[in-house]
């Protein structure tokens, strides 16, 4: 004991003299983790998508209440196969370079060329080609799209939509460490993995028109990284960080803080329980995959995968996205042990002596994969099901290893699957669930749904009058197949202290927006 | 004594070359497909042919080998799947802080178990004083055998929550390395110092002790100029062995810290299957542990004139 | 009850008994648990996950509404089997590798060694790491993750101790006689490495159950639906602000584990060594209690004015198992005149060490010294203030040890060693106490000592290191010098020139000499006066020539009798006398020496003989000392 007493002491006479230095007039923001690139067209990570969207301008973003308002253009023209952007004057790049129509062009045929590679270039230009043209006369900047995407707009006020000035385009290896944009803010400190003090830029004139704002805009906007959520929690209770978007149950904790502000954010998209589709499996039977769903209590559910922070819903699309419409989930499977019992009778199972579900002599085994921060959800499911007679096992692992398994296709029956989009559009979920299945294509779970593969295009290709009747009746023949179950939708609450903030998602703020009390 | 630093050198070389080969075959024995790792979950198969032919993963082993060679000799580490950054820059950008962290924990962990050592060595010799033998043994134990885990989570509150003396996480500041470097040099240090001890008694139990006992000269002067010298022998090997465990702790401590080191970045790495990555970190934390042994080696050399000879 | 001297060595510290105790309550909880707690451990009420401690769940809940209590329990099984099987893993492997090694022929050796050294050095946790990115993660990745990362710990410890044992006499000696290898191995190796092997296997248990913890932590350890206290942690410590118990119980067990697995390992290996058997048996002893003698005795009336050294029945204890207190000294007075060169002769375990050690106040805890006077140069070193103690005794008292390579530190050059009393003392600069230490070299035969003074002590001969010795004692003049075993560690001739300088410093200085020896060739040579001990007794004194020419004392004749000639072979030990002299513990009724003593009668073996008077200067402590009998019977 003699030992820690020690150690304590030594410890002491260190600290007496560091006090943690308080975040004042600034804005002191925390990343769970790092970010990989700065180059927004590359980057993969919500992390990197948001330093961009500090050091970078977009042509158009979203406001409080995701409507598109202007940013670099002005006004624009859209159709689902193409939009015609009209850009605006005075914007500069960080080393004084004017922002006109042929810079945004440059950018965005950087940004859809097949060979830059850009991973969410297909959320922006759709599947097929893209062509990008300008006009200098007229400052305008048109976009065309082989196969329409309703979502073009929406992707456009994305950060891997960001518009990189020409000193970027000129060596694009360089931005993965050093911004090359016209942003509100520019990089002036930068340690890897721990902190990223950004400026703002004296000269901004310009910005999105985000409405009214009350405050002033910070100077100064540091950006920490913890991985660890409890950490995160604590530089928030230090004042070491005054916005810090928290999980979990360090929630009770930060609402009990004197003087802080939180919002609560669902994600764009609910966790769904996902089946597998392949060949020989049983849940390729969708009598299975209704039962199954039916023996799972989602309230219980969220409890255990989101320490009951979560909301449950009925639709994968939640209320926080465009688009949203509770009446498609009518039909989704409740809790209902008995309606699941009938339903594997229906499929020619019989409980045995033990009360174990058989069919032809050999027992129903269901084969659950999860991965660490998926806390106890999958163990629930597993309990679940095996409560209800259902031979059921569990594999866990860390991420890796998961998505390994889910790619291999074999091996897994039923998995919980984010179904999280990072724009609020129901898009997404298309190519996870009814794109060609592997190696092809992002589709884990084996699923051949011709029915939701028509009626997605048909809604991806619609105006913005029909689009979201359309994607409701996607979602319509998703639910009543049991081709997935929304379980529920994660919360995440945002704590701030001094500060206004604008979420563009869950865990993503618009820097443009962030104001401080006076 | 230059003959001993010449052996030192060639054995250093050698084992080096053997962890180059090594960390090589690690990353071409790891299963599963690199490509789709590096394309991630959208990846078309146009892209992952890209990919391979980026990464030289079309290319035989041979070719890999002395690509990757070559590469090293440059001070290339290659390219990390997951951000496909250098992981010559990824290291860079991190060694610094781990090796900042590690060397003040050595720091603590010998300012405290040394003296801690000796002392209790000295006052429990000889079967005095059994409290404090029983006191010291069971202290040291507990601290041995607590889990890094807790005992950062512990300080972390104490003194950073509840106290408010030091930061709560990174390395933004000098006085941030205090809480990390305490959590990680705990364990090692309660062994150091039940080591001190024992070598303490043994030295104590020297002839050459008595000598000096029957020089008559004042406890200080015994303990300082008679003792602590062929104490820190001992001490500086163990020292040498422990900075292995110091940074291997020091992966656990990182993540409660956010401590910008190769240990969090190593773990992400593993998680994301970043093989390059993995082979880059524990290349280049083999060339550390190498380097420390060499120099405690060379520093025994020079202190203690009977190294040499052996 | 615990007969065995292992099991009662197993069981001497309470460390034993808490181990074996906490280790026993582990092993019934990790065998029940399951038995009547399964169904609390894996069942649960959602609504009720998360929760803090109440009446229902005294630790509260996890995340599935199950009790932390009853899965911190049932965990212990697989806690502790994850943590043992990774240990077996390594064990195996290591001590396999280990022991090829070290019986592998020279350069495969060296090269081996290396190796291990390095995979040594690197860290084993993320090699554990690295390892779950190929084996996956989950119990069996943990167990082999950890198991192969303390391999290299394991073979480092074989491979020494294998080396060690290899270079004995008795292997070495199998391998000349053609024993193949494996028998070597499993006759000779195995069994000499066992118990240092099996403390490390428990160590490395505890340290297991840690790096265990540290995966789960990171989400590479044991997955659901298993359970170990590592993934308790690891899932608790995400809420410990909100509620700490749900780590801080899963982290108590672990320590507490550890704990009992290092007490455990530590107990058996003094089990396992026998040589451990009877070391600290003393723990419960309890002080004797003073009588106060020393202090309060006033000086006898038969003090003689220039004695160097007046010793009054010097008694040195040790703790005896069972509490008591073993004299090895008992009873020894002792006058050494200014000038005089007295020997002191007896077998191993005479006391004769103990009492030059005791007239030089270097014996410490637990060893306690009495006596009624202990006077040197005059004054009474029980009645001196402790800084005028020191300083007498440090200016005019000097020692020399038996192994000078041992007594000389390794750390220090020569010079300075043989300077420092000077400076202690005599306050001399650095410069000026090297010049003296230049001198003494000189005065001990050692030739061009300028040059000497900095070499470190291995790089001189074992004579020279000797001479070196001799300086430092004489550096500040003493008046008197105890030697013991001065010469006994030194070949043949080393050991007559050292002779023939203490003899000449003797001469030239007067130093007083306390020649301690069991060489009865050493002491004739030189010493003037004779002082025979036996189990911490004097049973003979007088003057060398007539003690050697007519001993009193049986056990002095038997002594010479086993030196057979004088003046050629110094080198020949005592102990040649049939049967050994009596453990301090049980001295016998009687006289000490009377079951080994051919005149022995009755009355020996009942009453203690007293040192009696017998002539000029002479004592012997015989009932049959100056009897005719005695005298007849020459042996």
């Amino acid at each position: 004991m003699k030992h820690n007493v020690l150690a304590g002491a030594v410890t002491a006479v260190g600290c007496i003299l560091g006090i943690p230095a308080f975040a004042q007039g600034s804005v002191t923001t925390v990343l769970a983790a790092d970010w990989d690139t700065l180059d927004p067209h590359l980057t993969k990570s919500t992390h990197g998508f948001q330093m961009a969207l500090a050091l970078y301008d977009r042509v158009v973003a979203l406001d409080a209440d995701g409507t598109i308002v202007p940013y670099l253009a002005t006004s624009w023209e859209a159709r689902p196969d193409g939009v015609t952007l009209q850009i605006g004057e005075g914007a500069t790049c960080a080393d004084g370079t004017p922002v006109d129509a042929a810079i945004v062009a440059a950018s965005m045929a950087r940004y859809a060329d097949p060979a830059t590679n850009a991973p969410y270039r297909g959320r922006t230009f759709g599947t097929g080609a893209a062509t990008v043209t300008h006009d200098d006369a007229a400052q305008t900047v048109t976009i065309a799209l082989e196969t329409p995407n309703s979502d073009l707009m929406l992707s456009l006020a994305m950060p891997w939509s960001s518009v990189v000035c020409p000193a970027g385009l000129a060596a694009p290896e360089g931005m993965q460490a050093e911004p090359q944009g016209s942003g509100p803010f520019t990089l002036t400190e930068s340690r890897r993995g721990d902190t990223y003090v950004m400026k703002r830029r004296d000269d901004r004139g310009w910005g999105p028109s985000l409405g009214e704002l009350t405050g002033s805009p910070p100077e100064t906007l540091t950006v920490r990284v913890s991985a660890n959520t409890t950490t995160t929690a604590n530089l928030f209770v230090t004042g070491e960080a005054n916005v810090v978007s928290i999980t979990g149950k360090d929630i009770e904790r930060l609402a009990a803080e004197p003087s802080v502000d939180r919002q609560d954010i669902t994600l764009f998209g609910s966790d769904g329980l996902m089946f597998a589709h392949m060949p020989g499996r049983v849940t390729n039977e969708p009598l299975v995959r209704r039962a199954l769903s039916h023996a799972v209590d989602r309230e219980g559910f969220n409890r255990a995968f989101a320490f009951g922070y979560g909301t449950v819903l009925d639709t994968l699309t939640t209320p926080s996205m465009q688009c949203y419409d509770a009446s498609v989930g009518a039909n989704t499977p409740g809790y209902d042990l008995a309606r699941a019992e009938e339903l594997l009778i229906e499929a020619g199972f019989a409980r045995n002596s033990d009360g174990q579900w058989e069919r032809d002599g050999a027992p129903l085994t269901i084969r659950v994969i999860g991965y660490g921060s998926q806390n106890a959800g999958p163990e629930f499911l597993m309990e679940s099901w095996r409560q209800f007679g259902i031979d059921a096992s569990l594999v866990m692992g860390e991420f890796g290893s998961w998505f390994e398994t889910l790619q291999a296709m074999t091996d897994w029956d039923a998995s919980i699957f984010p179904y999280n989009s990072s724009i609020p559009s129901p898009s997404l979920f298309v190519a996870q669930i009814t794109g060609a299945p592997k190696p092809a294509g992002p589709n884990y779970q084996g699923e051949e749904n011709p029915r939701y593969a028509e009626a997605a295009r048909a809604a991806l290709a619609a105006g913005p009058e029909d689009r979201c009747a359309l994607w409701a009746a996607a979602e319509q023949i998703l639910l009543d197949e049991a081709d997935t179950l929304p379980l529920v939708a994660r919360n995440v609450a945002t704590f701030t202290r001094g500060v206004s903030v604008q979420m563009i998602s869950g865990t993503v703020y618009e820097p443009n927006a962030l104001r401080l009390a006076n | 004594m230059t003959t001993g630093l010449i052996r030192l050198l060639a054995t250093t070389s050698a084992v080096l070359a053997v962890l180059v080969v090594a960390t090589f075959l690690m990353v071409q024995l790891a299963p599963g497909d690199a490509a789709q790792r590096i394309g991630g979950i959208d990846a078309t198969p146009e892209q992952l042919d890209q990919i391979r032919r980026d990464f030289r993963l079309d290319q035989p082993m041979a070719a890999r080998f002395v690509a990757y060679v070559g590469g090293l000799m440059q001070g290339d580490l290659g390219i990390s799947y997951a951000t496909r950054e250098p992981v010559a820059r990824i290291i860079a950008d991190r060694l610094g802080n781990t090796l900042w962290l590690a060397v003040t924990s050595v720091a603590i962990m010998a300012f405290v178990a040394v003296p801690l050592g000796l002392i209790v060595g000295g006052l429990t010799w000889g079967d005095r004083n059994r409290g404090l033998d029983i006191g010291f043994v069971a202290g040291t134990s507990i601290a041995a055998s607590l889990p890094g885990l807790l005992v950062a989570t512990l300080l972390a509150y104490v003194f950073a929550v509840w106290l408010r003396w030091l930061p709560v996480a990174g390395a933004t500041q000098w006085t941030s390395v205090i809480l990390p470097a305490c959590a990680i040099a705990l364990r090692p240090m309660s062994e150091l110092a039940r080591m001190i001890r024992v070598e303490t008694l043994n030295v104590l139990s020297q002839d050459y002790v008595r000598t000096a006992r029957a020089k008559r000269m004042t406890p200080v002067r015994l303990y300082t100029v008679h003792i602590l010298p062929n104490v820190l022998t001992a001490a500086l090997t163990l020292t040498g062995l422990v900075f292995a465990h110091l940074i291997g702790g020091a992966v656990v401590i990182e993540n409660i810290f956010a401590w910008p080191g190769l240990g969090t970045a190593l773990v992400q790495a593993v998680m994301n299957r970043d093989f390059p990555v993995i082979q880059g970190i524990v290349l280049m934390l083999g060339l550390v542990i190498i380097l420390v042994n060499a120099t405690v080696d060379a520093a025994l050399i020079a202190i203690d004139p009977r190294v040499a000879r052996k | 009850m615990m007969r065995h001297p292992a099991l009662r060595a197993f069981f001497r510290a309470p460390s034993g008994w808490l181990a074996a105790g906490s280790l026993g309550i582990l092993a019934a909880i990790a065998l029940l648990a399951p038995v009547f707690l399964s169904d609390a451990a894996t069942q649960g009420s959602i609504m009720r996950s998360g929760e803090g401690p109440s009446a229902d769940y005294l630790l509260g809940t996890d995340n599935l509404g199950r009790s932390i209590l009853a899965r911190l329990l049932v965990a212990t099984g697989l806690s502790l089997v994850l943590a043992l099987a990774a240990t077996a893993l390594a064990a195996v492997l290591g001590i396999t590798l280990g022991i090829l090694v070290a019986m592998a022929p020279g350069r495969i050796r060296t090269l081996g060694l290396r190796a291990i050294d390095v995979t040594l050095s690197f860290p084993g946790i993320l090699l554990a790491i690295v390892i779950t990115a190929f084996v996956g993660v989950g119990p069996i990745g943990a167990v082999v993750a950890i198991g192969i990362a303390y391999v290299p710990d394991f073979a480092r410890l074989s491979s020494t101790l294998a080396m060690s044992v290899t270079s004995k006499d008795f292997v070495a000696a199998a391998r000349v006689l053609g024993v193949p290898a494996h028998r070597r191995l499993l006759r000779y190796i195995l069994p000499n490495i066992g118990d240092s092997m099996t403390v490390a296997v428990f160590t490395t248990t505890a340290g297991a159950l840690i790096s265990v913890s540290s995966l789960s932590f990171l989400g590479l350890g044991v997955q659901p639906p298993l359970f170990d206290w590592g993934r308790m942690l690891a899932e608790g410590i995400v809420n410990f602000y909100v509620t700490p118990l749900a780590a801080l119980a899963p982290a108590v067990m672990i320590a507490l584990a550890g704990m009992a697995l290092g007490f455990f390992g530590e107990a058996l290996a003094r089990a396992m060594n026998p040589l451990l058997w009877s070391i600290g048996d003393d723990a419960r002893a309890s002080k004797a209690t003073g009588s106060g003698e020393a202090t309060a005795a006033p000086l006898k009336a038969d003090w003689k004015e220039g004695s160097v050294l007046s010793l009054r029945d010097l008694r040195v204890t040790y703790p005896a198992p069972g509490g008591a207190r073993m004299a090895v000294v008992d009873g020894v007075s002792l006058d050494i005149e200014a000038g005089e060169i007295v020997g002191v002769v007896g077998e191993s375990g005479s006391g004769k060490s103990q009492t030059a050690l005791a007239i030089a106040q270097l014996l410490a805890s637990p060893a306690e010294v009495r006596s009624t006077r202990h006077r040197f140069l005059g004054d009474d070193l029980g009645r001196l203030a402790s800084e005028d103690r020191r300083r007498l005794l440090g200016t005019r008292l000097a020692m020399v040890f038996q192994d000078p390579m041992g007594s000389l530190n390794p750390t220090i050059r020569i010079g300075d060693q043989i300077a420092e009393p000077l400076r202690l003392f005599g306050g001399a600069d650095r410069e000026e106490a090297l010049k003296t230490a230049v001198e003494r070299l000189r005065e001990v035969g050692i030739p061009a000592p300028e040059d000497r003074l900095s070499a470190y002590p291995h790089q001189f001969s074992g004579g020279m290191q000797q001479r070196a010795m001799i300086a430092m004692g004489l550096t500040n003049r003493p008046a008197l010098l105890i030697a013991d075993e001065p010469t006994t560690a030194l070949d043949v001739t080393i050991q007559a020139q050292v002779i023939d300088l203490m003899r000449d410093l003797n001469r030239e200085h007067s130093t007083a000499i306390l020649l301690i020896t069991h060489n009865i060739g050493v002491v004739a040579s030189v010493a003037q006066r004779l002082i025979v001990m036996y189990a911490g007794r004097i049973v003979e004194d007088g003057p060398i020539a007539a003690v050697l020419g007519q001993p009193h004392h049986p056990y002095t004749r038997l002594l010479l009798a086993a030196t057979p000639e004088l003046d050629s072979d110094r080198d020949t030990p005592l102990g040649a006398i049939e049967g050994r002299p009596p453990s301090p513990a049980d001295r016998p009724r009687g006289c000490a020496f009377a079951a080994r003593c051919p005149h022995a009668i009755l009355r020996c073996h009942d009453e203690d003989p007293a040192l009696r008077r017998l002539g000029d200067s002479r004592h012997a402590a015989c009932h049959l000392a100056g009897a005719p009998t005695l005298s007849e019977s020459r042996v």
